[in-house]
């Protein structure tokens, strides 16, 4: 079994429904994700000049299918994230999953 | 009393009348994530100063009251900083528009009881913990802190009143 197989299995079990979005708002793409958060001493807000800032940051692996290079903001179990950095995992020449830095969004005001 | 501490929020309600989107700087609410453009206001200096003998200013008639009444008082001179984000999707154009629209709110007029002196921006970057553009502009008012005295010479109140014309 491929290296890609073995971690859409995974997903498929313990993974997330997750939707990826491009800047403009377009839907980039849709599947599973892991996601976890990445421990800090930082507080978890901080005070911003526009308000309370949340510093929290999260690990997200998906799917290999999931083309994140693109992807600017990612929505998962209700939540919202900024992709901060998205980058493939290879596993010799095959794509394994993807591997991205997110950060809680702030709520939207229109 | 004076009313200084309503002197950020006298800028913050002069920029949102004029349809400008604004709130005063480090509110202790949870950050919104904007999509439009928004200044924010902070208060970064502020002097105080004498404009004649003991703060003298004179008299005049409290039709209130139906008295003539001393009036005394101070120059006072305020720097706000407006800082102007601008969402990535906005781009850095959105600050410079947000600064078109804050021109023409200053050609009309100012924040009530203050008068306009000079204002100024500097380059807009991009800000990479609010994750948005942002250009820092400063505006300098001018007004007179105005205190009342009655017969037995106790001031009454302290109020930002205007500016002086000479």
């Amino acid at each position: 079994m491929s290296a890609g197989a073995i971690f859409r299995r995974i997903l498929r079990r313990y993974g997330a429904e997750m939707v990826l979005y491009r800047q403009n708002g377009m839907v980039e793409g849709e599947g599973r994700a892991l996601l976890q958060a990445v421990p800090d001493r930082e507080e978890e807000t901080i005070p911003s000049p526009l308000g309370l800032r949340k510093t929290g940051v999260f690990l997200c692996l998906a799917q290999p299918e999931e083309e994140a290079t693109q992807a600017a903001y990612l929505s998962c179990g209700g939540k919202r994230y900024t992709v901060r950095s998205a980058r493939p995992v290879r596993i010799g020449e095959e794509l394994s999953h993807w591997r991205m830095i997110l950060e809680e969004r702030d709520e939207e005001k229109p | 009393m004076t009313q200084l501490r309503f002197l950020r929020e006298a800028m913050t309600g002069f920029l949102a009348e004029q349809g400008i989107q604004a709130l005063s700087a480090w509110p202790s609410e949870n950050r919104v994530g904007y999509t439009a453009p928004v200044a924010v206001v902070s208060l970064k200096g502020f002097e105080a100063s004498s404009p004649g003998f003991q703060n003298y200013l004179g008299e005049y008639y409290d039709s209130e009251r139906q008295a003539w009444t001393e009036r005394y008082g101070q120059s006072v001179q305020v720097r706000f900083g407006l800082s102007l984000y601008s969402p990535r999707a906005a781009g850095e154009e959105g600050c410079r528009n947000l600064l078109d629209q804050i021109a023409d709110a200053f050609q009309q007029s100012g924040p009530a009881g203050l008068s306009l002196l000079k204002w100024n921006m500097g380059e807009s970057a991009y800000d990479k913990s609010s994750g948005m553009f942002l250009a820092k502009a400063e505006v300098h008012c001018q007004g007179m802190l105005l205190a009342r005295c009655d017969e037995a010479g106790e001031f009454l109140r302290f109020e930002v009143r205007g500016g002086m014309t000479t």
